[in-house]
């Protein structure tokens, strides 16, 4: 029989997770930049940077850390599955880890910026 | 950037040729290269150094504070005209005069819905948003007459919501401004 | 031999189309079967299109030469911000659902959707509302600002007629198709497919699909709750949009582009799946790079959320902002250059042939290409700073829109056509209209790049001569008529392959995805059995499994108690878990749309008081839809053919239905959370905060609310439990239903006592509207609770069929966990009020 058993529905969410995790560090750093711009965080100086500048970096790096996670954990499973016989399961998994890699460089690229742009000008 | 678009553009439509015409000259590339290569490689370093680019540019045309604060003139934008204010004095004119060879920070406001100031020959455009205060930063290399219009739809009146902006040489300002002024109390 | 098996086929045929068939006359207004509803979607968004398609010829009439007094600034007004609307709301949305609707079921090896009353429901809703946008346009009161709708122009002070409710209302109605279309589509592509159908097998068309309704369900509530919000105002006074009292302009925009640019690729992604599923037809070969597609198309489906600020780069948002969205516009380039090169290696890699859905798949190579390179363009803050706002972006959107989905629709009408007339397509008239198309396009659009770049902004309804606008813009509009033309003689084309084309008998194209397994045109069951997929489902023998599936070979080869059935799958892997029995034809859908539409209308018009009446009427319809779903009694385990037994979906652990609401209730949750988004924007951004008055409820009452609330939500789980125990859920639901109804009460005395007047500050306006999103909800707890009294009361419940109280206790907890965080967002607000007090 070419039936193969049940699986539960979150090995679906890891073709997801990647990107949920770039939405997420999306929406913190655009959320973080808007309200510090309001409460003039660019304007304290913290040593060389900014409060403001340095806050979204240090978010920047949490996102990356995050994004790196999934690559690490998609890639464990995809290795954990390969080879088990199964068409479905390297087939999911490996999706799911190019997925995380795609994140994770549109991670660094969309939200790089933080590193070298204006902040609230 | 339009010669870039250009030759993108003449590269994909040459290999949807060849793939049409001469399969076979294509063939020994492989899917994983196709993928890579084109999907990838191509459009990640085209768009590298057109980001970069755009953020240079950026970062040399938004209106941050300078250590010589530019001229501030006022754009306020009502349906469906606009007034054009100075720092010196209440009085407004409906044409915009502004200097040459220096920049000047144009302060757009609304009185009721929004409105864009545009000036196509000197910048960019920016919106005027009720309740807030928005600054563009233009600068007029020669003297002369330019046309501005509004940008964003703003009701029956948008299409002839057109005005007019003046750059007089540097010298010449102040005596153009009073002028204009007379004239708009007259 | 051959000839019982014959005669057994046809025996199969009769028994199953006495179930399944639609009976002609007034009866077909009750239809729920997919192909004829997928077919009517297309019809009447073909029909929307063409009336679009007029609004444009008006346009370019108008501007074909300078200081034209064609149509004043009133009408023109009208008919720009009515071509937008037409077009996207009413012609690309409910052309592809129409697509969805009609292919799905056939491409996945099912015999219908998932859900078939509620695609009728869609229907209806989409013709009604779409009709209430037509008739104002003919009696003049057209939406006249724009088809974005930007406040304060569509506020009741600038716009104080009907001509800004007529669009919120009108559009509002037509989401609700849009909503049903996107949960249909998810679920069916979820759960039913044909057995071993995995998720690796899937045609990529489906795959598309199934991205582009995920899309929707997070995409359309922004939207919904702007519409919803500008209602209020307009309606109520209540201001949220409004500078002066603490609202602002801008989060109408947000809300807007939150919903409109995820919205361009909804438009594009099921497009691109008809051309991925076209290309490899006419290229003998099956689809390269599968999987780096289905990794491509999730990628845009992310990334199509973090851009919607490009459409707002002069608004005066910071450069560090404006860079967030510029790069993640360009990054989209990436996954669509990869779909584009996955083509091209499928085409080199086969051995192409030529045809008419060809050449329509080089027009939208053409054309999309650089539609995509100008938007990249686009994409950069400064150069989008000159040319937003300018015909530039009206030349870009049109290559985008009309390159990647007009040009793919009719690949994708000329392909599958024949399915649906069961003829072939004759060449003589399709080549040169496609070339009229295809020259008038770039004729009329190509010169707009450059009007655009000569200075000339949007939404003008006239241009002075002069300003090097003049032959540019007679260019134009001389190529729209061409354009026009190309769709004139397409329509011709279309009526007589229907009257003229050559009969045959299945799959002409030597296709290898199942829809073309099916005699053509297709029977009203789809399949006389369901096939077993080994294998990747494009690259099957629909020639062989065609005949062994219309001897009933397969799956659910026969007729049981007159039951519409179809099998679920287990989501990834294609083991069938249940067979679901789907509802017959009902006039039900029809009956609710026009309570519905009879709400909007009484909205429309301002008998606020009477529009309860109507309102009251859907639930009471809603609820009587249930009348003829569930079984009295236990089944166990089903004979489906093929040495496999499995449960009703009744029975089932996870049938459609359930999906269903938690699809929706993740919809509702977007919209939730958008309300949230708007409340921290308008604090953090409109001017005139903090408010004068602030909420002071004290912690006693919105305490004891999330108590009830909470209470509710446990008592339902207690409920479930007991009934999977073997009783006693009864008393427990009817006090979940009594917690229920102490939130509503605490909530409405909040409401009326703590809060101050919601029309004074927006503060108070949302603080207003999150309390009431709450009590609407534990009010729907009320009848969700005791709609689980009733049933159990009529013995449709039992300890295996559980499914009624298992959807109320979804219900319940989202309930209490949207509760909760209101409550808290309520207390909460006026203490980061305070602080922000010195902030600004």
């Amino acid at each position: 029989m070419i039936l193969s058993e049940r699986v539960p529905a979150s090995r679906l969410m890891w073709l997801l997770a990647g990107f949920i995790v770039w939405s997420i560090a999306f929406v913190a750093l655009y959320s973080v930049l808007s309200v510090g711009c309001v409460f003039g965080w660019d304007q304290v100086h913290f040593g060389p940077v900014s409060v403001q500048r340095a806050v979204l970096v240090a978010l920047l790096g949490v996102s990356l850390a995050a994004g790196w996670w999934v690559v690490r954990i998609t890639a464990e499973r995809r290795r954990a599955a390969g080879g088990a016989g199964l068409v479905l399961r390297p087939f999911m998994e490996t999706a799911a880890w190019m997925a995380a890699w795609a994140a994770l460089a549109s991670t660094l690229f969309s939200l790089g910026p933080v590193l070298f742009l204006t902040a609230c000008h | 950037m339009f010669w870039g678009s250009a030759a993108l553009f003449v590269l994909v439509g040459a290999l949807y040729a060849l793939a049409w015409f001469r399969p076979a000259a294509l063939a020994r590339v492989s899917v994983g290269q196709w993928l890579v290569g084109g999907g990838l490689v191509m459009p990640s370093i085209v768009l590298v150094g057109l980001v970069g680019a755009a953020f240079v540019l950026g970062e040399r045309l938004i209106p941050r504070p300078l250590e010589d604060p530019p001229l501030r003139v006022y754009a306020q934008a009502y349906q469906w005209d606009w007034r054009f204010g100075y720092d010196d004095d209440e009085a407004t004119t409906s044409e915009l005069h502004i200097p040459v060879g220096q920049p000047v920070d144009v302060v757009v406001t609304t009185e009721d819905v929004i409105h864009s100031f545009w000036v196509p020959r000197l910048a960019g455009k920016i919106d005027a948003i009720p309740g807030h205060e928005n600054v563009l930063r233009i600068e007029a290399d020669r003297p002369g007459a330019y046309r501005g219009v509004c940008a964003e739809f703003c009701g029956n009146g948008h299409t002839t919501m057109r005005f007019t902006l003046i750059a007089h040489a540097p010298e010449d300002y102040a005596a153009a401004l009073a002028e204009a002024r007379a004239e708009a109390s007259r | 031999m051959s000839e019982r098996h014959e005669t057994n086929a046809i025996r199969l045929h009769r028994e199953l189309d006495a179930i399944w068939h639609t009976p002609p006359g007034l009866q077909r207004l009750a239809a729920v079967n997919h192909t004829i509803l997928g077919r009517r979607f297309i019809i009447a968004a073909f029909v929307f299109f063409s009336i679009g398609g007029i609004l444009s010829m008006l346009i370019r009439a108008q501007l074909a030469t300078p200081n034209t007094a064609f149509v004043g600034p009133e009408v023109y007004n009208q008919i720009f911000t009515m071509h937008g609307t037409v077009m996207m709301f009413l012609f690309a949305i409910p052309m592809f659902e129409g697509f969805a609707i009609y292919l799905l079921p056939k491409l996945l090896g099912a015999r219908d959707l998932a859900f078939p009353r509620l695609t009728a429901l869609g229907f209806y809703c989409y013709i009604f509302g779409g009709s209430i946008l037509i008739v104002a346009m003919l009696f003049g009161v057209a939406p006249d600002s724009g088809w974005f709708m930007y406040t304060p122009l569509s506020s009741s002070t600038y716009t104080p007629g009907i001509n800004a409710d007529v669009w919120l209302l009108g559009i509002t109605f037509v989401e609700i198709s849009a909503i049903a279309a996107a949960v249909e589509i998810t679920v069916t592509i979820l759960k039913l497919r044909a057995p071993g159908m995995s998720l690796d097998r899937m045609p990529i068309f489906a795959w598309y699909l199934l991205v582009t309704a995920g899309m929707m369900l997070i995409g359309f509530p922004p939207l919904i709750l702007g519409s919803i919000l500008l209602e209020l105002e307009r309606a109520f006074d209540l201001p949220f949009f409004d500078p002066t009292r603490g609202g602002d302009s801008l989060l109408w925009q947000h809300l807007f582009w939150l919903f409109g640019h995820p919205e361009v690729y909804i438009i594009f992604l099921p497009a691109a799946g008809a051309v991925s599923t076209i290309i490899p037809v006419f290229a003998r070969r099956e689809l390269m790079g599968y999987r780096a597609i289905i990794v491509a198309i999730i990628a845009v489906a992310f990334l199509s959320f973090g851009l919607w600020v490009h459409h707002m780069f002069t608004v005066g948002i910071p450069h560090l902002a404006l860079a967030f969205f510029s790069a993640a516009s360009a990054l989209v380039a990436i996954p669509t250059a990869v779909q584009i090169f996955a083509w091209l290696a499928t085409l080199a890699h086969g051995k192409p042939r030529f045809d008419v859905p060809m050449l329509y798949i080089f027009g939208f190579l053409f054309v999309f290409v650089l539609g995509g390179l100008t938007g990249v363009m686009l994409a950069m803050v400064p150069f989008n700073w000159q040319v937003h706002d300018s015909y530039f972006v009206v030349a870009h959107l049109h290559y985008v829109l009309v390159g990647g989905f007009v040009f793919p629709m009719l690949a994708a009408a000329y392909y599958w056509l024949p399915h649906v007339t069961g003829r072939l397509t004759m060449h003589k008239i399709s080549v040169p209209a496609f070339w009229l198309i295809f020259i008038g396009f770039n004729m009329t659009f190509f010169m707009m790049h450059l009007t655009g770049l000569r200075g000339m902004p949007r939404r003008v309804h006239t241009y002075p001569s002069g300003v090097g606008w003049d032959w540019l813009n007679l260019l134009s509009s001389i190529g729209g008529f061409i354009l026009t033309m190309g769709f004139a003689l397409i329509l011709v084309d279309i009526i007589l392959q229907f009257r003229f084309g050559k009969p045959y008998r299945r799959n002409p194209w030597s296709a290898r995805t199942l829809e073309w397994a099916q005699p053509n045109p297709p029977p009203s069951y789809n399949f006389a059995a369901l096939p077993l997929v080994d294998r990747r489902a494009d690259t099957l023998d629909p020639h062989a499994i065609g005949n062994e599936l219309a001897a009933g070979k397969g799956y659910l080869g026969f007729s049981r108690n007159g039951w519409q059935e179809t099998l679920g799958v287990d989501m990834t892997t294609g083991r069938p878990d249940q067979t679901i029995i789907l509802p017959n034809r009902t006039f039900l859908p029809l009956w609710t749309a026009i309570a519905i539409g009879l709400f909007v209308l009484c909205l429309l018009f301002k008998f606020y008081w009477l529009s309860l009446v109507p309102l009251g009427l859907t639930l009471v319809l809603c609820l009587a839809w249930t009348n003829v779903t569930g079984l009295k009694h236990d089944h166990g385990e089903l004979d489906v053919g093929g040495d496999l037994s499995v449960p009703p979906h009744y029975e089932a652990d996870g049938p459609p239905s359930w999906w269903g609401m938690v699809l929706l209730l993740a919809c509702n949750g977007t919209l939730y959370a958008s309300l949230i988004f708007a409340v921290f924007f308008l604090w953090l951004v409109a001017p005139g905060w903090p408010p004068a008055e602030l909420l002071e409820t004290g912690l006693v009452l919105p305490l004891l609310t999330a108590i009830a609330l909470v209470g509710a939500a446990l008592l339902s789980r207690m409920a479930v439990s007991a009934n999977a125990e073997g009783g006693g859920a009864l008393p427990l639901l009817l006090a979940s239903a009594g917690a229920h109804v102490v939130s509503v009460g605490l909530l409405l005395y909040l409401i009326n006592t703590a809060l101050p007047e919601p029309t004074g500050h927006a503060y108070a306006a949302t603080a207003f509207v999150t309390l009431a999103y709450t009590a609407i909800h534990s009010a729907l707890g009320v009848v969700f609770a005791l709609y689980g009294v009733w049933r159990i009361m009529n013995g449709f419940v039992s300890a295996r069929r559980s499914l009624d109280l298992r959807i109320g206790r979804l219900w319940h907890d989202y309930t209490a966990l949207t509760g909760l965080t209101g409550i808290a967002l309520v207390l909460i607000m006026p203490l980061i009020v305070a602080i922000q007090g010195g902030g600004q």
